[in-house]
């Protein structure tokens, strides 16, 4: 097989036995000949089955030259017009064949065509189950790159977009499609993201959030620095508003970059919902953040260094039901978090049917058992209880997984250190936030750097101002 | 600084919510605490412990003796002083510890109690909150209807070092099963127990001190056209107090203008409502100078200043206070006091 690397055998005869010898361990790899209608020229078609449209091979290609076309004038231009290529180099051939293309080659020539027939399996237009809005639009992307660029064009109707397509990675076996507005996207954002993609050395990249780590600016830290999204709405918004979107033929998500910490805590629905309400939630969801890391590790504190913050009728009650329980509040705390981390692991990995039980189990399990029998005190169940659900009103899963790992070391700093084990922890994660970077563009931008003017349009909603008064003459 | 060292779990602490200070026979100081239980199985949410010793914080060590436990006054809400222990010697010696450690809790509430502290704590109640909790909204209310001061340790500590005024704290009485506000103590210059403030003259030095929270309610009684005598209650919405100093023949000259303004929620007697308002006005006027003046005479009579005419003095006459200052309470004494009261009335309630 290494001698064909190179040129391509001439003869059908022995292209057809270097074909099989190729495919020799395939089974849907189909070779067939046919002679042609004008000259009786014997020419040899081959394909793999189950990638390639057959209907449509026959009919438009295999069909018209055998039946149809009188001259070799005819014969070129009707392989012209379907054709994937012109290849001469062995290689070619073969990434053109497993890439669903079928193969036209004809007695005496140097050259043969790929023909563009092509057929995966296309998934349907579902609703994204995993990032659900209540009022954003109902198809997610799908598994098949021409559907998800229809997708973004549906949502982005009239836009002119770039769309580059990029293979890369060692034999260029990874194709990534970017897509971006050029007046909006930054040019120097465009250029790293394309000079990151083309260094890519990995031999394959399977889901969006392995191409994600190979293209992040951090790897080691803890937060998301791209978006990604199964929602065309999300990304349309995003490339409508500078980013760069990214997406693969066999991923349903599409990657967003560059973006900033807070654009993490922001939902479809903030655009479509009123703006009073849109804002509370916002702010919701802020302080659903802080409880999400700081409410544990402020509890530990509290009870092991700082009771006197808590209030006299507090203390009773509190002191009571630590007093039964027999390890500190930090081996509490973990317990009851490791519990609960495992049960949210396994609803994710049970099937929905199966998953409700697992519910029951842990609701009865931790919240009475546990306390009836001592192991943990009531406050704790309440703690942990309130961080999670702080932790799921996040928007971003990505997100939401950050913070909920980030409570640990902040547990081990109260326990070890009060409340001031606390501020340094939230100095370091400020610091930490505030020199990340993506894509070479602040990720904690507009806190820091501070951007005054944009902190309202990104903690609060304010309504879409300017409402253009109607002249009298348009009434 | 908070550290690995520092740690004290809840549930391994004892935390002391209430001490008493009595003077034992002996000539010690008589220490009642009342620290919280956390044990789920006693029926009793706290536990008093008491011990005799010299100072407050040699009594803490043989107070943590009898229970188990890091003893922890960080929670402290209320420190009991009684009247016996007031009379015989300074408070503020015997507090010196509290003030100097920081984690013991300034913002405790100093009450005064004229019996036994140790009988005080150990009164057994009808179904009451933890007695913590109950003695401070006892005090807390008490001083939200201007029926007593409230004084923190914090406040306590600058009313005793201030030259210009004299302490005033609460005080409070067993009375039957519960316990019960029975007015202001005040502390003379030397810091020992001075004189008894009553409910009612609580209120008025609440006036008089600005400290009132509206409305304040005041019951006299008047006399209408037929000389009959007619009570009546009223609410004190708002009021001003105005102070000018002065200087006259070796004695100082406080001039009190109390401006009120009031709504009548309670009127016996035969009145004509918008037509005698006036004549109510005046009726009152003299009634509240009346009370406002015994009130003061009461104060010079027992040589203290507890609403703080001192600072008045101090700020403008320095000159002469700084003459009489090691002994304000004498120099108060043989001021010249003149109290005058306007009363306009806003309201006679919904009826005609």
């Amino acid at each position: 097989m290494t001698d064909q690397v190179g040129q391509l055998p001439t003869g059908i005869a022995e292209m057809q036995a270097a074909l099989q010898q190729q495919f020799a361990g395939v089974s849907d790899f189909i070779l067939k000949t046919a002679r042609l209608k004008c000259n009786g020229q014997p020419v040899l078609y081959a394909y793999l089955g189950v990638s390639v449209d057959e209907d449509k091979l026959i009919r438009e290609v295999v069909q018209p030259l055998v039946l149809e076309a009188d001259d070799m004038e005819q014969v070129r231009s009707l392989l012209e017009s379907v054709q994937g290529g012109q290849l001469d180099r062995w290689e070619d051939i073969l990434r053109g064949m497993w890439g669903g293309n079928a193969l036209m080659y004809m007695d005496k020539e140097p050259i043969a065509y790929l023909l563009d027939t092509s057929s995966w399996p296309s998934p349907q237009i579902k609703e994204p189950e995993n990032e659900s809005s209540l009022k954003g639009a109902r198809s997610g992307f799908t598994e098949s790159n021409p559907t998800n660029l229809a997708l973004l064009r549906h949502h982005l109707p009239g836009e002119q977009f770039v769309q580059k397509q990029i293979r890369t990675g060692p034999g260029g076996k990874i194709r990534v499609t970017m897509v971006y507005l050029p007046d909006k996207a930054t040019p120097e954002s465009v250029e790293l993201l394309l000079d990151r993609i083309n260094k890519i050395e990995v031999p394959s990249v399977l889901s969006m959030g392995e191409l994600a780590e190979q293209l992040e600016d951090n790897s080691y830290s803890l937060f998301p620095q791209f978006l990604l999204t199964e929602r065309p709405d999300v990304a349309a918004i995003g490339i409508a508003e500078g980013k760069i979107a990214l997406l693969m033929g066999h991923s349903s998500q599409v990657l967003l970059a560059p973006m900033a910490f807070l654009s993490f805590f922001m939902s479809v629905d903030d655009r479509s919902m009123r703006w009073p309400v849109v804002t509370f939630f916002r702010l919701l969801r802020f302080v659903g953040l802080l409880i999400a890391i700081f409410l544990p590790s402020v509890y530990i504190a509290t009870v092991s260094f700082h009771y006197e913050i808590i209030p006299i009728d507090l203390v009773l009650s509190v002191g009571k039901s630590l007093e039964r329980v027999p390890v500190p509040p930090i081996l509490e705390a973990f317990f009851m978090e490791f519990i609960l981390e495992m049960l949210r692991e396994a609803s994710l990995r049970l099937p929905p049917k199966v998953g409700q039980s697992v519910g029951i189990v842990g609701g009865i399990v931790i919240g009475q058992a546990a306390v009836e029998a001592g192991i943990v005190s009531n406050v704790m169940v309440i703690v942990v209880a309130l961080t999670a659900i702080a932790s799921f009103i996040q928007p971003n899963q990505d997100m939401a997984a950050a913070v909920r790992l980030l409570r640990f070391p902040f547990m081990i700093a109260a326990y070890l250190m009060g409340m001031i084990g606390i501020v340094i922890g939230f100095m370091v994660l400020v610091c930490h936030i505030a020199s990340m970077q993506s894509l070479r563009m602040p990720f904690g931008s507009p806190l820091f750097p501070i951007r005054l003017g944009k902190w309202s349009s990104v903690l609060a909603r304010l309504p879409i101002g300017g409402f253009r008064r109607r002249k009298d003459s348009e009434r | 600084m908070a550290g690995c060292s520092d740690r004290t779990e809840l549930d391994d602490s004892t935390l002391i919510t209430i001490t008493g200070m009595d003077l034992a026979d002996n000539g010690k100081l008589a220490v009642t605490g009342m620290v919280l239980d956390f044990n789920e199985e006693s029926p009793s949410q706290e536990i008093l412990l008491s011990s005799t010793g010299k100072t407050l914080r040699e009594n803490r060590s043989l107070l943590s003796s009898k229970i188990g436990g890091e003893f922890l006054s960080g929670k402290l809400q209320i420190v009991i002083v009684s009247k016996r222990l007031l009379k015989a010697e300074r408070l503020l010696p015997h507090l010196d510890v509290a003030y100097r450690d920081p984690k013991i809790s300034n913002s405790a509430l100093i009450v005064a109690c004229d019996c036994s502290v140790n009988k005080l704590m150990d009164t057994k109640r009808s179904s009451q909150p933890i007695l913590t909790e109950y003695i401070r909204k006892l005090i807390e209310t008490g001083h939200a209807s201007e029926i007593t001061v409230r004084s923190t340790m914090q406040h306590f500590h600058y009313m005793e070092t201030e030259e210009g005024i004299t302490s005033s704290i609460s005080e409070i009485k067993p009375v039957g099963k519960e316990l019960a506000v029975v007015g202001t103590m005040l502390l003379g210059s030397d810091g020992k127990y001075a004189a008894h403030l009553s409910k009612e003259e609580s209120m008025l030095l609440l006036l008089l001190k600005k400290q009132f929270t509206s409305p304040a309610s005041f019951t006299t009684s008047i006399q209408d056209e037929n000389h009959n005598k007619a009570n009546v209650s009223l609410d004190i919405n708002k009021a001003k107090v105005k102070v000018k100093t002065g200087y006259e023949e070796g004695n100082f000259v406080f001039r009190i203008h109390l401006p009120v303004v009031a709504e009548v929620v309670e009127l016996e007697g035969d009145f004509r409502v918008g037509a005698d308002k006036n004549q109510i006005e005046a009726l009152l006027k003299e009634k509240l100078e009346e009370a406002c003046r015994a009130l003061i005479a009461k104060l010079q009579m027992n040589r203290v200043d507890p609403i703080g005419y001192g600072l008045h003095a101090r700020a403008f006459d320095y000159g002469h206070w700084k003459e009489v200052r090691s002994d304000w309470g004498k120099a108060f004494a043989e001021a010249d006091v003149k109290v005058s009261v306007t009363v306009a009335i806003d309201s006679f309630g919904v009826m005609e």
